[in-house]
């Protein structure tokens, strides 16, 4: 069963986030972009000149925006595909999961977390 | 009483593992890093159908280098403590060699050893696994 993942694209850096929690995209501008969450992740902030959007993503109260900046499309993967992280792991990064790729590994990101950080950055 | 230990060399440090732990023995593997993840647990790598930790053991031991995933080490070492599976970048390992004891020197004194063997005239610490592995989930823990 194939799951669809929204994949920001930046360096060599691919992050995943399930593109049915995602209720929309919108364009920004550098200077209302807020990489904060990437940033969160070890990447720079957004330089002059990079796409960014803004992701309206959905949460249990309702909709919540998280900016990113990169290059963003949307990538079909198979379920089984997506390996969760291991316990260790639990509570340390904003990632849950990883699709394991040769050429460009996808790092799936736990929402509500990203959500639960993008407001505390607020 | 024997017990069967592994010699890994970490850069140009050798050291002795409890082979009870180890799983399997790879070739050189591409790991996928993690941002924000702990120092000596930088990434994961798929095995078996699943994700399990890299264990940066010669970082962890402050015998080499930190692990670096443009760089990947020629050998991994697959070792499982409780419920915890992992995988060890090395650069070279030698067959399991079977001990009748562990001595007590100042090998020992490297982190996370409990004791040497001689293997080939070579010193090697022999490093607990299961206690290095709680240190880097309770830091707190007591070194040794």
């Amino acid at each position: 069963m194939p799951m669809e993942l929204l994949v920001i694209e930046r360096g060599d850096v691919r992050l995943g986030v399930p593109a049915a929690r995602v209720a929309g995209i919108s364009d920004l501008s550098v200077a209302e972009c807020d990489a904060r969450l990437q940033q969160r992740l070890g990447q720079p902030p957004a330089a002059a000149g990079e796409r960014c959007f803004g992701l309206r993503v959905q949460v249990p109260d309702g909709e919540s925006l998280v900016t990113v900046a990169g290059r963003v499309s949307i990538s079909a993967v198979r379920e089984d595909e997506i390996t969760p992280l291991p316990a260790i792991f639990a509570g340390i990064a904003l990632v849950t999961a990883v699709v394991f790729a040769a050429d460009a590994p996808v790092l799936v990101l736990d929402v509500d977390a990203m959500v639960a950080h993008a407001r505390a950055e607020r | 009483m024997t017990i069967a230990i592994m010699p890994v060399q970490l850069a140009s440090i050798w050291i002795a593992v409890g082979a009870v732990h180890l799983q399997e023995v790879r070739g050189a593997v591409t790991w996928v890093p993690l941002p924000g993840a702990p120092a000596h647990l930088p990434g994961v790598v798929p095995w078996r159908g699943r994700a399990i930790a890299v264990l940066d053991l010669g970082g962890l031991l402050g015998v080499a280098p930190p692990v670096r995933v443009t760089e990947p080490r020629p050998r991994t070492l697959i070792a499982q403590v409780e419920d915890t599976t992992f995988a060890i970048p090395a650069d070279t390992v030698r067959e399991v060699h079977t001990v009748v004891a562990i001595e007590e020197s100042h090998a020992a004194q490297v982190r996370h050893a409990y004791g040497q063997v001689v293997i080939g005239g070579q010193v090697m610490p022999v490093i607990d696994l299961a206690h290095a592995l709680a240190a880097l989930v309770r830091p707190q823990a007591d070194p040794r």
